[in-house]
Order: C-alpha cells, then structure tokens, then sequence
C-alpha cells in the first residue's frame, strides 16, 4: 500500500499552498479596508493598493474554483478508485483542459471497471465449475456404490461381501459380451475386458465417458426409442446396433440397455450388454445374398419354362407368374389376381376347386387334353409344401398341342403299318402252307422242306408280333371297346385250357383247371377279351415251364373273381418281377439276353392294360427261380345293378 | 362242281384265295372290287362268295347290300374278309346279311377252306336278320 500511495500526488501539499495564498489575498483585503476607513481621508495610494488587493483576491478566488476545487474531486474521486470503488466518475466535466484529463480519467477507468467485471466473472465461473465437479464426482462415487450393491443385491442376496463383488467382476471380465454400467446421463462407470475386445478402446479409456464414443451410427429415432424405453418407461431395450470400432471399423451387435433401479423405483444408472455378431451377420448377409441370387437364378429358369407357371399364397396372391403363363391367357395384366385367372378359365378348368383342395388337403390335380383358346393343354394345380405345411399352391399350364398331334400321327403310323405289314405277312405264310398242302409230297430235298418251314415260321411270328402292335395302339388309345356280359368264368377256363390240349402240350407238363368248391357268381366283363388275356397268361405259363404243371383256379376275393394261373416253371428273379407289365418287357432285363422266340414281350402289358379297362387288376402273386411263379388277375362280378344288360 | 366268287382287291390275296380253293376242287372266279363283282354274278351265279369289305369303286358293304336287295342274289352266303381293325364293319355287314366274318390274317388256308365248307354244309340263309340293339 505504501508504493501505491507514493504514486499519487501528496494532495495535502497543494491544498496547503492555495490554501495560504487564500489567507493572504483576504488578509491584504481586509488590511487595506481597514486602513481606508480608519484614515479618513481615502488617499490615492491607499485607492490603488485596494483596487490591487481586490484583483488579487479576485484571481485567487476564479483560481480556487475552476482549478482548485475540481481537482480536488478529481483526487477524491481517484482516491476513491483506488479504494477499488469502480462505479465512480468524475461528473459536471468542464469543456477546458481539467475537463479532458477528467474525461481520460473517466476512460481509464472504465476500461478499468470492464476488465475488473470480466476478471471477477471468470473467477466465479471457475470456482463454480470446480464445486460442480467435484459434486459430480462426489455423485458418481456415491452412483456406483449404488450400482454395485442394486447388481450384488439383483444377483445374490447374501453377497454384500467385496469377495462376491470381485467374483462378479471376474465373471464379468470373463463373458465374452461387453458389459459397460453408467450412470442416468450415460457416463461410463464401469467397462469389463470385453469392451476392448469389442471396441477397441480400454476400459480406463472410456470411463467417465459416452458409449457414444462407439456408437451413435444409428439414426435418432433409433435413440430416441432407445432413451424413452430406457429412462421413461424404466424398460429393457434390445435391438440390434451398427457401432464404430476405435479403429473405425463397423461391427454390428446385439445390445441390451437395462434400467438400474432402487427399490424404491429410482433411476440409478444403466446396465448395456453389447455381442458382436458382425461375423453372424456377415454370414446372415452372404445367406441373403445367396437367397437372392438363387431366387434370380430360379427366376430366370422359371422364365425360360415352355411351361405357364403361376405361384399363389394360401390367402389367394398371386406371388408369381412367368411370361408364358401370360401368353397361354392370352392377356396381359398388371395386376392378375387368383380370381382374374378363376374367371378366365372358368369354361374349361375348375381353378378355385382345384386350388382350395391343394390348399386344404393337399391334394394334386391334373386334368390333360384341356381346350383353351385352340391350343389343347395340361393343367397341373400342385400344393407346395414345405415341412408337411402348404406354403402355396403352384398352377401350371403346359401346351400339350403339338405333343398330342405327334402322338397322334404316331399312333396312325403305327395302326396303319400293322396293317400294311398284316396283308404281305399273311400271303407269305398262306403260301408256304399251300406249298405242303399242295405239293408236300415232292418236295423230296429236306432242306429245302426246313428253308419253307422257316420262312412259314418267320411269318407266323412277324403276324403275332404286328398283332401285339396293334392291339397295343388300340389298347393305349383307348380304342378297345368292351362288350361287357355276364358269363361263367370256369367255362371259359375250360375252352381255353381244351384249346391248348388239343394242339398238344409239352410231355412232361399237366395243364389242369382246379374247379371251385363252390358255385361261383358270373363274371361281368368282355369275354373275348378275357379270353386273349388267359391265353396270354396260360400260354406265357407254358412257355416257361418244362417240367410239373401248370394250374388254373378261381375264387371269389373282396366281391371280385380273382383268376390265378400257376406253373412250375423257371420263375422270375425279384429285381425282374418289377418289369413285368411294363412295355416290351420280358422277365429277363438285357436287350441281348431277351428271348425272341418267346414273343415281344407286350402279352402282359397289353393284358394288363385289358385287365385294367374293364376295372380289374393283373399282378405277379409270387415267384421263385427255380420253383415256378403264380400270376392272378381280378373281374368284377355280375350283379343286380349291371347284369341286366 | 361248287363254284366260289372272290372279290378282292390286293393280288397276293386274291391269288391265295384262288389256289385254296381250286386246290380244294372248287370252281374259283374273281374279282377286284364290288362292281366287278356284280358283273361276274350277272353272268354266272356262285354257290357262295368270299367279300373284302375295303376295296375301291364299290366296297363290301355296298356290294352286300346290291347282292341283297336283288331277290335274286340274296339268297346266296357271303362271307367277309377283313382285316383286324375293321371288326366294326364286319359285324355291320353280319346284321346286313353276311354269313359269316374271317379276319385273314388269323387263318391258315386250311382253316379258311374247312370255315367255307362249313357255312356250305349247314345253311343258306334266305332272311336279312333284324338288328338288335
């Protein structure tokens, strides 16, 4: 304080002196008035010194007030800044030289005061901000301690002991989720060693901190969701996170955010789970991209169908067509609907039938030889299924036209060339066997007597197998008419077997007919062809059979008359059995071991497809290299209903 | 001597035809269709005739049909030809008047020759049967 008031200039001093000359100026004054009045007579001298005594004064007095006087406030006032008083100013300022240097005063001080506020303000704000923190930290302490005994109490009554508090932090440190506990505002209180793992950033790192130093990739409504689930309704959150590695990595996580609260319903803090699942995704995302890229693909193959294809949902979308399903409409629409493709084929299809039955029983409907807008088609109407559950039903439309004209003109070739073929034939045989009629006596060169013989047998067997052709086209067109009537089948049975007896049977073998205990109904069907198919299976019986018997027998089975013919012959090898009734399948499978003289091989296929038209059924019952095999067939009885034709 | 008319159009058949039967001592004539046929009847009447049914100009049906319609002719057997396919007709041609069918390709002559001497030995039919359906 001493060096501030050295400064200054020592006020007193000046005063002092005006003050003196002050005294003096009056005193002379008030002599010379003195001296004036008591010398009567005023003299010039005693006018002149009183005329200089009243000047002087007067100056002395315009001195002490627009000199004196001001400064003087000015030193009070400069004292009394540097008191620290910083409001004051020199006010009533004269426009003279005291006026300008009370005026920079006043600026002086000003810049002063301005300084001073700001100064003090900072000092304010600091001290505050150093009490909030320490608050702050004061706070979290207290937060954590909180936090830590809410989770031992959440996970074990018991353990309030620092033992269990480490054994959860070791169980924590040790999980492969990273778990982070902050506090409401989400400061970081606690990180176990996942998060490095994680997120790159050690848990010392980001104490005290924001997950949003990973986070906060994801769009606000994201948050906003996350906050109100968390803080206001007091909720667990999960959901899926796309975060920031510290290396600037995208990872991907499941995260849960669980409220910390009291018992008595505070919010204290928040518990996150974070799981990396990026190499999930990842893996998810090449799944998806597969999907995609095999959907195209199936797509693609679906368009490139010469097939209409049409997928619908079990709530009746239509979830896909192609373009020749289009076509085959023969209209194109933005928008097909199950019921737009009901109503368009509805003269020739019942579509909603077919689909409600894919749907509800999982049923397949297929109807062919369909007439839509002059082409003839195949309807298939299909229930996709996927683990025994309908997923949709798939409608498939396939032109069957020139398919149809194809077999067609087949068929006619075939039908027609049996029959040129049949006429030739027929001439070469008749006239070998005229030749033995005729001349068989001179013909004395028995190889020329074998060479006819063959060319008679060639021609017998080239008819029989033009014959099986043609019954074949017939039977497969569906030609064959059935003249049904009532007969008995043992008598048919019988001719036939007498037939066989009178053109002569193999020496060693019996062809015998086991009569029925009983008198047995009339079959119903088409006795010619019953006959051809008898013939077939006795004949075939006979063929293979070198030694035994070869027996025929009926019985009544489920309302059917069941015919079975059974030999002793070589029999038919299991894998073998399956080709049977099937197209120019002989019981033995190669092409080079088949057995020409033995026929085509289309006597079972044609009897079956007989057997079948007149709503029986022909089937291997057994058989055994070796020891024989038994072949049966069924036809329906004669009754009340149908024997009145 | 029994004299037999063929009507058939396909040569292989016909010459068959006509040695069975002139080998079986039958007085044999021929023809290549239904007109023919006809014609040969106008100048010398047959015991009994051997009909093709498909055949050009006139087919067997037609010529069943002249032959019976003439009280002159329709007493004399016909017995049709026919091939596998064409059972259909030939039973058209039973209700029609004919005697009898045989499906060539499924006799041997001698069979055909013993089918012709049984329809010769048991009957002439005078009456077109009625159809029953």
């Amino acid at each position: 304080m001493k060096n501030t008031k050295s400064t200054y200039i020592p006020h007193s001093l000046l005063f002092k002196a005006i003050a003196r000359i002050v005294v003096v100026g009056y005193g002379s004054l008030a002599l010379s008035i003195f001296v004036l009045f008591t010398f009567d007579a005023p003299t010039a001298a005693g006018l002149i010194v009183i005329g200089f005594s009243f000047l002087f004064l007067t100056l002395l007095l315009f001195f002490h007030f627009s000199i004196i006087t001001p400064l003087r406030k000015m030193i009070l006032i400069m004292n009394r800044c540097r008191l620290g008083e910083m409001s004051v100013r020199v006010q009533n300022l004269t426009h003279d030289e005291i006026g300008v240097v009370g005026e920079t005063f006043n600026t002086l001080v000003d810049a002063l005061e301005t300084s001073h506020i700001t100064l003090e303000k900072e000092m304010s704000t600091r001290a505050k901000e150093l009490e909030n923190r320490m608050n702050r930290v004061q706070q979290s302490n207290l937060e954590l301690d909180k936090v830590q005994s809410a989770i031992i109490n959440i996970l074990d009554d018991e353990a309030h002991s620092n033992e269990s508090l480490r054994k959860f932090q070791l169980a924590l440190d040790n999980t492969s989720d990273h778990v982070v506990i902050t506090n409401t505002d989400g400061e970081i209180l606690y990180a176990n060693k996942a998060v490095t793992k994680i997120t790159g950033f050690q848990p010392e790192e980001i104490l005290g901190k924001n997950p949003r130093l990973w986070g906060g990739l994801m769009d606000l409504e994201f948050y906003q969701k996350l906050w109100h689930t968390i803080k206001t309704e007091k909720k667990s959150f999960v959901g899926e996170v796309r975060n920031k590695r510290k290396n600037g990595e995208i990872y991907f996580a499941t995260t849960t955010i669980s409220p910390i609260v009291d018992s008595q319903g505070d919010l204290l803090g928040f518990v996150g789970v974070e799981r990396d699942v990026t190499e999930m995704k990842n893996y998810q995302q090449n799944l998806e991209n597969l999907v995609t890229q095999r959907t195209t693909e199936l797509k693609a193959s679906i368009e490139a169908m010469t097939k209409g294809y049409a997928l619908f949902s079990p709530t009746g979308e239509v979830v896909f067509y192609n373009q020749k399903f289009e076509d085959f409409l023969g209209e194109s629409h933005t928008q097909w609907t199950l019921e737009k493709i009901i109503g368009k084929l509805e003269n020739v299809y019942d579509l909603k039938s077919a689909y409600l039955n894919s749907l509800q029983h999982t049923t397949r409907d297929q109807k062919i030889d369909i007439e839509y807008s002059g082409r003839i088609y195949k309807f298939t109407c299909s229930p996709v299924q996927d683990e025994s559950k309908t997923i949709g039903v798939l409608f498939l439309m396939e032109d069957i036209t020139e398919r149809r004209i194809m077999e067609r003109s087949r068929d006619e070739f075939f039908s027609i060339a049996s029959h040129e073929l049949r006429t030739p034939l027929t001439a070469i045989r008749g006239n070998v066997s005229l030749i033995f009629d005729m001349f068989g006596e001179e013909i004395k060169i028995p190889e020329v007597k074998e060479m006819l013989q063959d060319i008679h047998e060639s021609s017998v067997r080239l008819i029989g197998i033009v014959n099986d052709f043609l019954n074949l086209s017939r039977a497969e067109m569906g030609k064959i008419e059935y003249k049904k009537q009532e007969f008995q089948l043992g008598e048919l049975i019988i001719e036939t077997i007498q037939e066989y007896q009178s053109a002569g049977l193999t020496p060693n073998v019996v062809l015998e007919y086991i009569e029925p205990q009983t008198l047995l109904p009339s079959a119903y069907a088409d006795k010619d062809k019953v006959r051809e198919v008898l013939v077939n299976l006795i004949g075939n019986a006979l063929k293979f059979t070198h030694q035994g018997a070869v027996t025929v027998s009926v019985v009544l089975s489920d309302g059917n008359l069941q015919v079975s013919v059974a030999d002793t012959g070589t029999g038919i090898s299991l894998e073998n059995q399956n080709l049977l009734f099937h197209k120019f399948q002989q019981a033995t499978s190669s092409l080079y071991t088949r057995d020409t003289t033995k026929g085509t091989g289309l006597g079972l296929y044609i009897s079956r497809l007989i057997i079948e038209g007149m709503g029986g059924r022909i089937w291997i019952v057994r058989s055994e290299v070796g020891k024989g095999s038994t072949f049966a067939f069924t036809l329906p009885i004669a009754n009340q209903g149908t024997s009145g034709v | 001597m029994t004299k037999i008319l063929i009507v058939e159009d396909d040569p292989l058949m016909r010459r068959l035809y006509q040695k069975i039967f002139t080998f079986e001592k039958y007085e044999v004539e021929t023809a290549e269709n239904g007109e023919e046929g006809l014609e040969k009847i106008k100048k010398s009447r047959p015991t009994i005739i051997l009909c093709d049914i498909m055949m050009p100009k006139m087919n067997g049906l037609e010529f069943l049909d002249k032959l019976k319609a003439d009280p002159d002719t329709k007493k004399i057997p016909v017995i049709m030809l026919t091939n596998l396919a064409g059972q259909s007709d030939a039973e058209t041609a039973m209700a029609k008047g004919a005697v009898k069918y045989i499906v060539k390709s499924e006799y041997e002559p001698k069979q055909i020759a013993n089918m012709v001497k049984g329809v010769l030995a048991g009957y002439t039919r005078d009456t077109v049967p009625t159809v029953h359906e």
